[in-house]
């Protein structure tokens, strides 16, 4: 009993906290995956938008130079001559190199038949591959994606759009720091809308010094124009679109994540640019993967976008937080166990107390009771037999302090049983001359509540057992025969013997008449302090200790005492137990063999 | 008879008045205008013989009235603050950029940007009203990571874009001890960028801190742009060469000045000396981004002309250029040609002969031999390179003897200094900073 509260207790206690940690995890491993998706996500999103601007940015120049070519083919009345196209080339911020290739194929700039300057004749012998495949500029290429608010303005025919048109790309162009020029703006809109019409594309194209951007379109004349990119100037362009780092120690980027950096791989696998946290130097990271990538669309499309993070901070949290919960929830438990425990003990040990009070009294009364019956029977013998009344009342004291010292003998068995176990000595007698002692004894006392006691014994039989215990059971079943079958007007006892493989058992039936056990109940009878139903137990004072410590008692003598359910026919009531009690012939040992513990009460 | 004396008196009074005026012209256009010289170094040349002649074009910036009137500047200070700047350096850097911008003022937009693995724009382009906050911010730059010079100089020149008028003097100044290691790093992509930024009307003036930077690159970024470039050794000297950069920056009078030449009769343009430019044909192009105030930038032409008869005349080249006049705020454009004269006497020619031009020449041509010199050692031909510089000595001394110039004489010295210097291989690193800058500054006529 002791050791069980404090192992319940820890159930108690755990169970929960192991059901809260279980779904906790759970939880926190869904949130975790749930972040994770958001944080792909939105990094996507987020490289997707860098992507987005690059776009822009080509459509920027696509446009730009659509429209230069065509200033360049009006200026020029569709002859490219060379000093146009090499002033053109000299302004022009972003262009290295134009070339022109006539309907059939023949290249018109750089001139053949000119001297060329060194940059020309590189440019010529770098691409002479390319010029000499002219059927690469026949098939248009997608478009790179417009930027939004110009994407519809673009293709529609619409005479206030085009007008919009025109002003937004002066912008456009001026924003990305192309050459100003003024001749764009006097173009009429109607070139630019054909020019948009007719075939043209963007060419990533891989020559010794790497990746070479083309842009080319063919004129109304059947040309082919081309615009080779200055790479480097395209490459400081795209910086210059991206953001630059947060200064240390100064929130100027508040909105930029702390932990993360984007970095921009060119199409060697060369770190181009990079931009975002502090903290994380490249050489930390030699081996590390970028939590993304993402390719770049044409004309990049060998570039791509690595994002890097430190650690998501954010989960470290939810794990401290599920941490801290389980935490105090153990300490409230805990704490709630303790005090429950420390209650409970303190029961336990009043409750002993009052044992321990009871046990002390009834020893007590013990001594000054044996005088009483002693000096009792004394008188009995020394009064002359004429003296009825004296003797009758003599009879009623004897009687009366008997039952009182049974009582007292039940209670202080009782919490010898608890404490220390029964312990049986086994004495050599006849089993049904003990039960004539007791049925003598109880004579008296039934036949003034008007009850017989019928006796058929036959176990006459020479064996060992504890007088003592079957006494104090006999006296126990007798003495409820007589609070609770005082109307049946009989008690029948009957003893046999049975002999079994060396071994012998006694039998004992005690039966009533009186209102007997409900079946419901009949295990319940024995267990201590529970005192039948109320209708039964009106007005009969008990201690509701003997049949519990009967059965005990005949247990530990290696029987058992049971309610016998008898057919429940309605002329005979009662109650009827059994009394088994093993009683060898002889005893293989000397000593008193079995001490059996008895300290489980509800079995 | 009174009719008959005075027609000729009214005309000798007309023309003494045109004289007058006419050179009064020149001082009243000096006013405002930039000064074309077209000198022929040799402007007799002997006949019946095919000659190598230099030519020298100079440009002069004219003064500024005053320096209340002086244009506006936009002006982007491109920081290294890569780990290798640490401790005294990034400090010399932060004190030389907030004294150089001590000398601006409200009309001026400045930017400064600095860059480590990753680029910081610590002052996005401001008009210089509140010299404290730019201060303060330039004292929050600390030294740390690699060197992503390429994405430094393009968001300098984004900052600059923000605010960029050809009415301005647009310029990146770029200071850095290091090698570019993140992003493009080759000379000839930094060039490339250069000659982009120049289309723009931005330059890049490139200073070298130290020994551990690219001096190609950082001479082919400034030389592209039409910048200055300086290599300083030592951070305590960063503070007066940003003040002559911006003593510099707010003396342009004049931007974007394209120089055309054009060779005439059968005269073959060899190379340009000091300059980039383009040669196609007989037409030699070169571009200069701007003209400071009483600065001369010359270029030198040299050309073949082939034989003439004696006591005839030739016109060799025809020189057209045109530039943005910063205080007109009108393109203007000017024109010369120079014409050579053929003799049989050997004095008259070498009377003729213009010591001036010819000494510029001259220097360009020893320069041209100490680029030279560089790429041979480069190549690790040590011997073929000291020849060179040798030849180059004897040369200068040659010439230094026959003009009577002690500057070339000085030139001399320098480049026999340089022939023993090939050689000092622990020294070399520096010796070749130092050659190079030297260089530059000869070929661009830099004050600094």
């Amino acid at each position: 009993m002791k050791r069980r509260t404090p192992l319940i207790l820890a159930v108690i206690i755990a169970l929960p906290l192991l059901l809260l940690a279980w779904f906790g995890v759970r939880f926190q491993l869904d949130q975790q995956q749930v972040a994770a998706h958001q944080l792909s996500n939105l990094v996507t999103s987020r490289l997707q938008s860098i992507d987005q601007q690059f776009q822009e940015h080509f459509s920027r120049l696509q446009q730009h130079f659509i429209l230069r070519a065509a200033s360049l083919q009006r200026e020029t009345e569709g002859h490219y001559n060379v000093d146009s196209v090499r002033n053109f080339i000299s302004q022009s911020a972003v262009v290295k190199q134009v070339f022109v290739l006539s309907k059939s194929g023949e290249r018109r700039y750089p001139p053949q038949d000119q001297p060329l300057n060194q940059q020309e004749q590189d440019f010529v012998e770098l691409t002479r591959h390319l010029l000499s495949e002219p059927e690469r500029f026949t098939m248009p290429v997608l478009d790179p994606a417009p930027p939004q608010r110009v994407a519809n303005q673009r293709y529609s025919g619409a005479r206030n759009d085009e007008i919009q048109s025109a002003r937004l790309s002066s912008s456009v162009s001026e924003k990305a720091g192309f050459s100003a020029d003024s001749s764009i703006s006097e173009l009429s809109t109607s070139v630019k809308e054909h020019a948009a019409d007719r075939p043209h594309g963007w060419i990533a194209w891989y020559a010794e010094a790497g990746l070479q951007q083309i842009f080319w379109l063919q004129d109304s004349d059947g040309n082919i124009v081309g615009f080779a990119l200055n790479l480097s100037r395209l490459l400081s362009d795209l910086i210059s679109l991206l953001p630059s780092s947060s200064v240390a120690g100064s929130g100027v980027n508040a909105e930029q994540e702390n932990d993360s950096e984007i970095r921009l791989i060119n199409d060697r696998g060369e770190l181009a640019y990079s931009w975002g946290s502090q903290d994380a130097g490249p050489e930390a990271e030699a081996g590390k993967k970028p939590l993304q990538t993402l390719f770049l669309s044409h004309p990049l499309a060998s570039w791509h976008l690595d994002y890097y993070t430190a650690g998501l901070p954010t989960l470290i949290t939810g794990w401290l937080g599920l941490f801290a919960l389980l935490l105090l929830l153990a300490i409230g438990l805990s704490t709630l166990a303790y005090l429950l425990y420390r209650e409970h003990s303190r029961e336990l040990r009043v409750a002993e107390q009052r044992v321990n009070f009871v046990n002390q009294v009834s020893h007590e009364l013990k001594t000054p009771l044996t005088n009483v019956r002693l000096y009792t029977e004394m008188l009995e013998q020394e009064l002359p037999e004429e003296e009825v009344v004296a003797q009758r009342y003599l009879g009623v004291i004897g009687s009366e302090a008997a039952r009182l010292s049974r009582l007292i003998e039940n209670v202080l068995s009782f919490s010898r049983l608890k404490r220390e176990g029964a312990s049986i000595r086994y004495q050599q007698g006849v089993v049904d001359k003990c039960i004539e002692q007791v049925v003598e004894l109880f004579t008296p006392v039934l036949n003034s509540r008007k009850l017989k006691i019928r006796f058929v014994g036959k176990a006459s039989q020479l064996c060992h057992f504890d007088s003592e215990v079957l006494e104090q059971i006999l006296n126990n079943l007798l003495s409820n025969c007589e609070k609770y079958a005082a109307d049946g007007q009989f008690v029948d006892i009957s003893s046999w013997q049975k002999e079994s493989s060396d071994s012998l058992y006694s039998y004992i039936r005690i039966s009533d008449f009186g209102p007997g056990v409900p079946a419901n109940e009949s295990e319940r009878l024995f267990e201590p302090f529970y005192r039948g139903s109320d209708k039964l137990t009106e007005g009969v004072s008990g201690t509701g200790i003997g049949l519990g410590l009967a059965r005990d008692l005949a247990r530990a003598h290696q029987g058992d005492l049971i309610v016998e359910q008898s057919a429940p026919t309605e002329d005979v009531s009662g109650a009827s137990f059994l009394l088994t009690l093993f009683t060898p012939i002889a005893l293989t040992t000397t000593k008193a063999v079995s001490t059996m513990m008895a300290d489980k009460p509800d079995d | 008879m009174n009719t008959q004396i005075e027609k000729p008196m009214i005309r000798r009074i007309v023309r003494a008045f045109g004289f007058v005026l006419l050179s009064q012209l020149p001082i009243l256009a000096q006013a405002n205008q930039v000064n074309l010289n077209i000198n022929l170094a040799t402007p007799v040349m002997e006949a019946e013989q095919s000659h190598r002649a230099f030519i020298k074009v100079s440009l002069e910036g004219f003064k500024q009235q005053d320096k209340q009137a002086r244009i506006p500047a936009n002006v982007a200070i491109v920081l290294d603050k890569s780990g290798s700047m640490g401790g005294d350096k990034i400090k010399y850097a932060r004190e030389a950029a907030i004294m150089a911008i001590e000398r601006l003022d409200e009309r001026d937009i400045v930017s400064v940007v600095s860059y480590d693995s990753k680029v910081q724009v610590v002052v996005p382009a401001t008009q210089v009203r509140n010299h404290q906050a730019i201060y303060n911010a330039i004292r929050n730059i600390h030294a740390n990571g690699n060197t992503a010079l390429f994405a430094g100089v393009s968001k300098g020149a984004n900052e600059l874009r923000k605010f960029l008028s050809r009415n301005k003097v647009n310029r990146v100044i770029l200071m850095s001890d290091g090698l570019a290691n993140v992003g493009p790093q080759s000379a000839s992509e930094l060039g490339e960028l250069g000659a982009s930024l120049a289309k723009e009307g931005i330059s890049v003036t490139t200073i070298g801190l130290g020994l551990g930077y690219n001096e190609d690159l950082m001479t082919r970024l400034a030389g592209f742009s039409d910048g200055n470039h300086a290599f300083v050794e030592n951070a305590e000297d960063l503070a007066s060469v940003f003040q002559y950069e911006f003593g510099d920056v707010l003396s342009v009078v004049a931007q974007g000045v394209n120089i055309e030449i054009r060779c005439r009769n059968g005269v073959k343009p060899i190379r340009l000396l000091g300059r980039e430019s383009q040669i196609i044909g007989n037409r030699v192009t070169t571009r200069l981004n701007q003209l400071y105030s009483q600065q001369e930038k010359f270029v030198i032409l040299e050309v073949e002309v082939p034989e003439q008869q004696a006591e005839t005349e030739l016109e060799l080249v025809a020189v057209n250029v045109s530039y943005d006049n910063l205080f007109t705020q009108h393109q203007e454009s000017l024109s010369g040609q120079s014409v050579a004269r053929f003799s049989r006497s050997k004095q008259e020619v070498k009377a003729a002969r213009n010591d001036k031009a010819f000494e510029d020449a001259v220097e360009q041509v020893a320069n041209e031999f100490s680029r030279n010199a560089i790429e041979a050692r480069d190549s690790g031909d040590l011997e073929g390179a000291k020849k060179i510089l040798q030849d180059s000595a004897s040369y200068l001394g040659s010439q230094a003897e026959s003009l009577s110039s002690p500057r070339l004489q000085e030139q001399k010295v320098e480049a026999l200094k340089d022939a023993d210097a090939l050689e000092t291989e622990q020294d070399w690193n520096k010796q070749r900073k130092e050659l190079k800058a030297r260089q530059y500054k000869r070929a661009t006529q830099q004050t600094y």
